[in-house]
């Protein structure tokens, strides 16, 4: 009788756990992990960049509540945390033309923890050969006289031989005389949407002469750069060369480039590869560097995080004392470098521009809390970080290459700097035997310079999710 | 015997002479500090624009730039922005930004709600020459100024660079420009936190 008591009483006892549970896993109460039931997107891939947004939506079922979903994006074998939240979708709006990979990581009130598997997802470029370019006149940068003409004409032909639709030259001039543009170095929302709606045009190539010497030993560089005509003009491809005459000179110098033409050619045929790259889908990350050039002193705020999305601005240096428009080519250098990295969004210069003379806002010493707080402003281009600097020389025609520039990254929403630098460089700095180590040209060496502060700035590696560090403002000011 | 005992004492108050008054060179001669300032409380300040004594035109506006990102870079205060400083110039109808009166300093930190500003000279800046022998000189003084009484509270100069006996016996155009004006400014930092 005890013995069936017993039996009675454990049965009992059994017969409620399993109530128990039943009933907690149908209140979400959470006996059980969470799992991953599905990862999805109504869009399939491959889908073009900037062609809207792509959401992706979590199904989950169990766990304790609240769950938080963190959804990672993976290119080039490096991981990046791009949401972290109590949202189970996640708005993606890809830039960059590549084979990425999704996931999403979920973790309950208790810490159980379940991962989906990766989801491969092809981005292909904004624009492909069937896209209509219109091709602006060459800015001249380089502060002395240059055949703009010729190398704009070479360049136009290059691009037209690789099969792209070129707006032809007598629209291009009918539509800038109507606009009264004057301006080729950007370009604008109004003047991007006029195209649009006026001319059918998709994109527009802007190039940039920084550096131009024709003489017996020459050297020319470039910037060049495809941006969407959409309402806020978006850059998608861009990137620079700068090579001389002297660059490989060879066994008694009898590989050394006299002609300027030759080498004209040479740079113009680069920045068509780079572009046909882009066009054929491939992430473009451009040449890598021979050593980077570190910033003689820097600053970074402690807190700041370089793993969050942010839309940057970069405004025209202050130019103090150096040459002509060297204040234009130092951010051309950083709009090319930023637009590589996948969460940043670089405002296109042409647009910033817009913004400084539609206010009046003039920086005699660079951009003041007001002029950040136009930049900043939703309302008009609502950069987070808004860069800027001075630049005290820039010497690229004659002798030995020598730049000395200084940076500021303003945060816009803190109104506080959050990064500033010292750098100089010259072409002959650490060269003892020979000529080995020098730079030739100041394009180059700039490139480096630029790259070092991108790399102390938003390193790839040293990622952090965006959640995972609390904004705690400034540390000790 | 007695001779070379008072030589050798001679020789010893020579070199104790030679000592201390080497000491008391190091010393801070040209630095003032307000004893009664409370150095911890300054947050922000506003650095304005260096007076220029020298004949290159932009070396005030370098040595500026460095100062302000080294400053900032101790993270002990916030530097305000310059082109915040020039807007607030402007605001204060500042003339001469150099040398700011007790009263435009008070305006000044008002508008910039900074707790103190930061003036400055540059009164060498180049090449020096001696004879044969060329190097690189500074010589900065600078000020700090409470922004709520106007009153200076720190003051210090540095020297930098300049002809040593080494450049004198093997040559040599001596530091760069810049690692001076680095060299000149890390002195001024450390005469303020030390």
């Amino acid at each position: 009788m005890t013995c069936l008591t017993s039996f009675s009483n454990n049965l009992i006892a059994l017969l409620l756990l399993c109530c128990a549970c039943v009933l907690s896993s149908c209140s979400g109460l959470g006996l059980t992990k969470p799992q991953i039931l599905s990862l999805q997107t109504e869009k399939d891939s491959p889908q073009a960049a900037f062609s809207g947004d792509i959401v992706w939506q979590a199904q989950v079922a169990g766990g304790t509540a609240p769950l938080t979903y963190e959804f990672s994006v993976m290119t080039d074998k490096q991981e990046s945390v791009v949401q972290k939240g109590p949202e189970n979708h996640w708005r993606w709006r890809p830039r960059n033309p590549g084979k990425f990979r999704i996931r999403v990581r979920v973790e309950d009130a208790k810490g159980y923890k379940a991962a989906s598997d990766w989801i491969y997802f092809r981005i292909g470029p904004a624009l492909d050969h069937n896209s209509r370019i219109a091709f602006f006149p060459v800015e001249n940068l380089s502060g002395v006289k240059a055949p703009l003409v010729e190398i704009g004409n070479e360049y136009r032909e290059l691009l037209r031989t690789a099969g792209m639709q070129l707006l032809s030259d007598e629209r291009l001039e009918n539509f800038t005389f109507r606009h009264r543009v004057r301006y080729s170095g950007g370009i604008d929302s109004e003047l991007a949407r006029a195209l649009r709606e006026e001319e059918g045009v998709d994109a527009v190539v802007i190039t940039s002469l920084e550096s131009f010497d024709g003489s017996s030993s020459p050297k020319i560089a470039l910037t060049s750069r495809l941006v969407l005509c959409h309402d806020t003009p978006q850059i998608v491809w861009i990137d620079g060369v700068g090579i001389t005459g002297d660059d490989a000179p060879g066994l008694l110098g009898l590989k050394r480039v006299g002609d300027i033409e030759v080498l004209q050619r040479k740079a113009l045929r680069t920045l068509q590869d780079s572009m046909e790259d882009y066009l054929a889908g491939e992430r473009h990350y451009g040449a890598p560097n021979r050593a980077e050039i570190m910033p003689r002193d820097f600053y970074l705020a402690t807190d700041f995080i370089p793993g969050r999305q942010y839309r940057v601005a970069v405004v025209p240096f202050l130019n103090r004392y150096a040459r002509r428009n060297a204040g234009f080519v130092i951010p051309l250098h950083f709009v090319r470098l930023l637009h590589r990295h996948a969460n940043l969004e670089v405002v296109e210069p042409g647009v910033v521009r817009q913004q400084l003379l539609k206010y009046r806002l003039i920086m005699q010493a660079g951009p003041s809390l007001a002029v950040a707080d136009v930049l900043a402003s939703d309302s008009t281009i609502a950069a987070d970080l808004i860069l800027s600097g001075y630049v005290f020389d820039y010497q690229d025609q004659f002798g030995t290459p020598k730049i000395d520039f200084s940076t500021r990254l303003f945060s816009g929403s803190r109104r506080q700097i959050v990064w500033w630098s010292r750098s100089y460089a010259n072409g002959d700095d650490g060269v003892y035997f020979y000529d080995f180590g020098r730079y030739r040209s100041t394009h180059v060496m700039l490139q480096e310079m630029v790259q070092a502060i991108g790399d102390l700035l938003f390193p790839q590696e040293n990622y952090q999710p965006p959640s995972a560090v609390e904004p705690s403002g400034f540390s000790i000011h | 015997m007695m001779k070379m005992v008072q030589k050798r004492l001679w020789i010893i108050l020579l070199c104790h002479t030679l000592l201390s008054s080497g000491c008391a060179s190091t010393g801070d001669s040209n630095t003032y500090k307000n004893a009664l300032m409370n150095f911890g409380s300054v947050q922000s300040v506003a650095v304005l624009p260096f007076k220029n004594l020298t004949t290159d035109n932009d070396a005030a506006e370098r040595t500026r730039d460095t100062f302000m990102g080294m400053l900032l870079a101790t993270e002990a205060m916030y530097v305000v922005p310059p082109g915040e400083v020039e807007r607030g110039i402007e605001r204060a109808g500042l003339r001469d930004p150099t040398k700011p009166t007790t009263e435009k300093v008070k305006t000044l930190g008002q508008i910039l709600q900074v707790e103190a500003i930061i003036t400055g000279v540059l009164r060498e800046y180049g090449v020096v020459r001696s004879g044969q022998t060329q190097a690189n000189l500074i010589s900065v003084s600078v000020q700090m100024l409470e922004a709520e009484t106007g009153n200076v509270v720190w003051s210090a100069d540095s020297t930098k660079g300049g002809i040593g006996i080494g450049d004198r016996l093997l040559g040599g155009g001596g530091a760069p420009m810049n690692q001076v004006t680095k060299e000149a400014i890390n002195d001024l930092l450390d005469q303020l936190f030390e």
